[in-house]
C-alpha cells in the first residue's frame, strides 16, 4: 500500500485555488467514490477554509507517481493545473503523510497556531470518508491516531491556549479578573466592529446580565436582536442617558464607540467607584479609537482599565506561548507517527505472520491426533498444551522480529517467505494422498 | 514510638512533602489540566499519612504532640497542607498549590533537621485535653494566616501585573483575582476561626488560674502578637462578610498578619507562645 496526499493550502495555494478546489459534503462523497472505486483504493478528503486535502491510498505496483489520479481528476472536476516551480500544491507519500496530518489535526500546519476547529473538520472528513464507502482499515486508524493526536496535544500543552483575536483577548482579561462571567454583569457601550465581535462571543457564555447602550438606540436594538436569534441570551437595551448607572450596576463595560472623546470621564468614575462602594472590581475595556475613557480613570482604586494596547499585548504573549509549546505539540506528533508506522509495517507482515503461524498449528494437530489414541484424556490434555506452549514459544521470536525489524519488510523478502511455504506445501501435497 | 520508628516517620514524611512540592511546581509550571486532574490524590495521601503520625505520636504523649520547637512546625507543615487540600476541594483551583506545599516542605525539612537522631521529647505530664485543643486550634490558626498571607501575596502580585499590563507567565498560570481574593479571604476565616477557639480557652484557662504564680502573662511579647494576629483577621474576616473589606486591602492585611504568623512562629517552644 502507498498512502499519499495532495495538498492545496494556505502555505502554497491562493486563496482563488483554494476557493476553487474546496468541497462540500456531497462533492467529497463523489469525489471520493470515483478516485476509490477503481482500484479498490481507501481515501479520505480534509476540506477547510485554509486547504484541501486528498488521502488515498495506492497500491505498490502502481506507477511511481500514486498521486497522478487525484491530480488527473481534480483537474478534470475544478480545472485544477499542478504547477512545481513554485510549487501550488504539496504532495507526498509514506511517513511524510502520516506526519503531515498528525501536524494538521494537532494545529500545527494552521494559519493561527494551535487552533482548535480543525479537530472538528478532521472528524467531519472521516465521517465523508465513511459515507462516501472508502474508508478502509488503514485509513481509519491513520485518521483516529490523528484524532487522538490533535486532543492529546489540547490537553498536554498549551497550544491552544490564550486568545489571539481583540474580542477574545478582552474576555481573557475579564475571566483573568472575575473568573467565570456567570456572576457578572456585562456592559457593552456603543456598537463598534469590536463591540458586535465581542457580543458576537458572548453568545455561548452565560452572564448575570447584558445590557448594550448606544447614542443610537434603533442600532442597539438590532444588534440585541441578532444576538438573540444567533442563539444569545436576553440583552437589555438602555438609553445613552442611563450609561453612569449601568457603569455602577455593572462589573465589565466594554466601550466600542467613535464618540472622539472620553464618555467616562474621571469625574464620572470617581462618582461611580463611590457610588459602587465595598470591594467590588470594575473592569473597563475601552476598545475605542479615540479612547472613550479617560485614562485617568485606570488610578482609581478598585478599577482596571485596559485599552486596544492591552489587548494587542495579551495577544503577543498568547502567540509567544503557542510559540514555546511547539516543541511539545511536535514530540506528541512524532511518537503518534512512529506508533502509526510501527502499526502499518505490522500489517504488512501480518500475513506472513499468520501463514506461518497456521502451518505449525496444523503438523502440531496432525502429530497429536496420531497420538491420540495411545492416550489417556488427562496425558492428551497435558500433551496438547505443552504442544501449544512449544510452538509459540518457537514462532515468538521469528514473529516479534518480522514486526520490529524494519529490513525484513521488504516486499520481496515477504513474497519469498511466502513461496517458501507454497512450495513445502504443494511438495506435501504431491507426498501426501490426504492433501490431494 | 521507638526513636528509630519516630525518625523514619519524619523521614518519609519530608520525602513525600519535597515530591508534592515538585509534583506541584510541575503543575504551575506546565499549567496542563492532565495533570491537574492527578494532582489531588498524592496531597491527600500526604495529609492524611501526616496525620496518622500526629495521632500516634498524640496517643503516646497524651497531648498535642508538639513537644518541641521543631514539632510545631512539622505540625504547621501539616496543617498547611490540610488547608490547601481544604481549599482545593472547596474551590477547585490547584495550581497556586506549589505555593502553600513549598513553604510548608521547607518547614517539615527544618523540623526533620532538628529531630532526626535525637530522641523524641518525652511527655511533660498528665494528659490536658484543653491544652491540647488549645495549642492545636493556635497552630491551625497561624497556619491558616500564613496560607492567607501566601495567597494575599498572589492577589497582590497578580493585580499589579494587571494594572502594570505585564501578561507574561504569571498572569496567564495565576486563577482570576476574584479566585485568589476567595482563597485568600476563606483561608483568613480558617485561622480566624481557629485563634478564635485557642483565644476562648486561652482566655478560659488565664482566668482559672490567675492567681497561681506559674500562670501565664496577658502582656508576654508572644501573646500579644498572637492576640494582635486575632484582632487583624477578626476585622478581615468580618469586614470580608459582611462586603467591606476585599480585594487588594485584605490581599494587604493578610500579608502584615503572615509576618506577624512568621515572627510567633520563631517564638515558639515547648509551651508554644508561652516562654521556653
Amino acid at each position: 500500500m502507498r498512502l499519499y496526499c495532495v495538498s492545496l493550502n494556505h502555505h502554497c495555494t491562493s486563496i482563488e485555488l483554494r476557493e476553487r478546489v474546496a468541497f462540500a459534503r456531497e462533492e467529497a462523497i463523489d469525489f471520493l467514490q470515483r478516485l476509490c472505486a477503481p482500484t479498490e483504493s481507501e481515501g479520505v478528503i480534509l476540506s477547510t477554509c485554509n486547504r484541501t486535502e486528498i488521502y488515498a491510498t495506492g497500491s505498490p505496483g502502481q506507477e511511481s507517481t500514486p498521486w497522478q489520479p487525484a491530480l488527473e481528476l481534480l483537474h478534470a472536476d475544478r480545472g485544477f493545473e499542478p504547477v512545481l516551480s513554485p510549487p501550488n500544491h504539496w504532495r507526498d507519500e509514506g511517513a511524510a503523510v502520516v506526519r503531515h496530518l498528525l501536524r494538521v489535526s494537532a494545529g500545527l500546519e494552521s494559519q493561527v497556531l494551535g487552533e482548535t476547529e480543525i479537530l472538528g473538520q478532521v472528524r467531519t472528513a472521516l465521517s465523508w470518508a465513511d459515507e462516501a464507502g472508502t474508508c478502509g482499515r488503514r485509513m481509519r486508524r491513520l485518521w483516529e491516531r490523528a484524532i487522538g493526536v490533535g486532543k492529546r496535544v489540547r490537553a498536554e500543552t498549551l497550544l491552544g491556549d490564550g486568545a489571539l483575536s481583540h474580542a477574545a483577548a478582552a474576555f481573557e482579561l475579564a475571566r483573568k479578573v472575575f473568573g467565570p462571567l456567570e456572576r457578572h454583569r456585562i456592559l457593552v457601550v456603543g456598537t463598534g466592529e469590536i463591540g458586535a465581535l465581542a457580543l458576537e462571543r458572548l453568545r455561548g457564555s452565560r452572564t448575570a446580565g447584558l445590557t448594550l447602550i448606544n447614542r443610537t438606540r434603533e442600532r442597539a436594538e438590532e444588534m440585541a436582536a441578532a444576538h438573540r436569534e444567533g442563539g444569545g441570551g436576553p440583552v437589555e437595551v438602555r438609553p445613552f442617558e442611563q450609561l453612569e448607572a449601568s457603569v455602577i450596576d455593572a462589573d465589565v463595560v466594554l466601550t466600542s464607540t467613535a464618540a472622539g472623546e472620553p464618555i467616562l470621564d474621571h469625574g464620572m468614575m470617581r462618582r461611580i467607584r463611590a457610588e459602587r462602594g465595598g470591594r467590588r472590581s470594575l473592569l473597563l475595556l475601552d476598545l475605542a479609537l479615540p479612547r472613550a475613557v479617560d485614562p485617568r480613570a485606570g488610578e482609581i482604586d478598585g478599577v482596571y482599565l485596559k485599552n486596544l494596547d492591552d489587548l494587542a499585548a495579551v495577544i503577543r504573549s498568547n502567540e509567544a506561548q503557542r510559540r514555546d509549546e511547539v516543541p511539545k505539540a511536535e514530540a506528541l506528533v512524532q511518537r503518534g507517527t512512529d506508533a502509526y508506522l510501527d502499526w502499518l509495517r505490522g500489517l504488512s507482515v501480518e500475513p506472513t505472520v499468520r501463514d506461518l503461524r497456521d502451518r505449525f498449528e496444523r503438523v502440531r494437530r496432525e502429530e497429536l491426533e496420531e497420538l491420540r489414541p495411545g492416550l489417556d484424556a488427562e496425558a492428551f490434555a497435558r500433551l496438547d498444551a505443552a504442544t501449544r506452549r512449544l510452538i509459540a514459544r518457537l514462532l515468538h521470536a521469528p514473529s516479534a522480529n518480522l514486526r520490529r525489524d524494519d529490513s525484513l519488510h521488504d516486499p520481496r523478502l515477504l513474497g519469498m517467505l511466502q513461496r517458501l511455504f507454497e512450495e513445502e506445501r504443494a511438495r506435501e501435497s504431491d507426498e501426501d494422498p490426504a492433501h490431494r | 514510638m521507638s526513636p528509630l520508628l519516630f525518625d523514619a516517620a519524619i523521614l518519609v514524611l519530608t520525602v513525600l512533602y519535597a515530591l508534592l512540592t515538585q509534583h506541584a511546581a510541575r503543575r504551575y509550571l506546565s499549567g496542563s489540566s492532565g495533570l491537574e486532574r492527578l494532582s489531588r490524590s498524592p496531597l491527600l495521601l500526604t495529609v492524611l499519612l501526616h496525620l496518622s503520625a500526629l495521632i500516634l505520636r498524640g496517643v503516646e504523649t497524651g497531648t498535642c504532640p508538639v513537644l518541641s520547637r521543631w514539632e510545631a512546625l512539622s505540625f504547621v507543615a501539616f496543617c498547611m497542607a490540610a488547608i490547601e487540600l481544604t481549599l482545593e476541594l472547596r474551590r477547585g483551583i490547584r495550581v497556586t498549590g506549589v505555593f502553600v506545599l513549598a513553604p510548608a516542605a521547607v518547614l517539615q525539612l527544618l523540623s526533620a533537621v532538628f529531630l532526626i537522631g535525637r530522641d523524641p521529647a518525652p511527655p511533660s505530664g498528665a494528659p490536658d485535653l484543653a491544652g491540647s485543643l488549645h495549642a492545636f486550634a493556635a497552630l491551625l490558626g497561624i497556619s491558616g494566616v500564613v496560607v492567607a498571607g501566601i495567597y494575599g501575596a498572589l492577589y497582590l502580585g497578580l493585580h499589579r501585573k494587571i494594572r502594570a499590563g505585564d501578561y507574561g507567565g504569571f498572569f496567564r498560570r495565576m486563577p482570576s483575582l476574584e479566585e485568589l481574593g476567595e482563597l485568600n479571604a476563606t483561608a483568613a476565616g480558617l485561622g480566624f476561626l481557629s485563634l478564635c477557639v485557642t483565644v476562648g480557652i486561652g482566655l478560659y484557662g488565664w482566668s482559672t488560674r490567675a492567681s497561681d504564680p506559674e500562670s501565664i502573662s496577658l502582656l508576654a511579647f508572644p501573646v500579644g502578637v498572637t492576640l494582635l494576629l486575632w484582632a487583624l483577621l477578626g476585622v478581615c474576616s468580618v469586614g470580608h462578610r459582611i462586603g467591606r473589606f476585599g480585594g487588594a486591602r485584605l490581599a494587604g492585611t493578610t500579608i502584615v498578619a503572615l509576618l506577624a504568623a512568621l515572627l510567633l512562629l520563631t517564638l515558639l517552644g515547648p509551651k508554644g507562645v508561652h516562654g521556653a
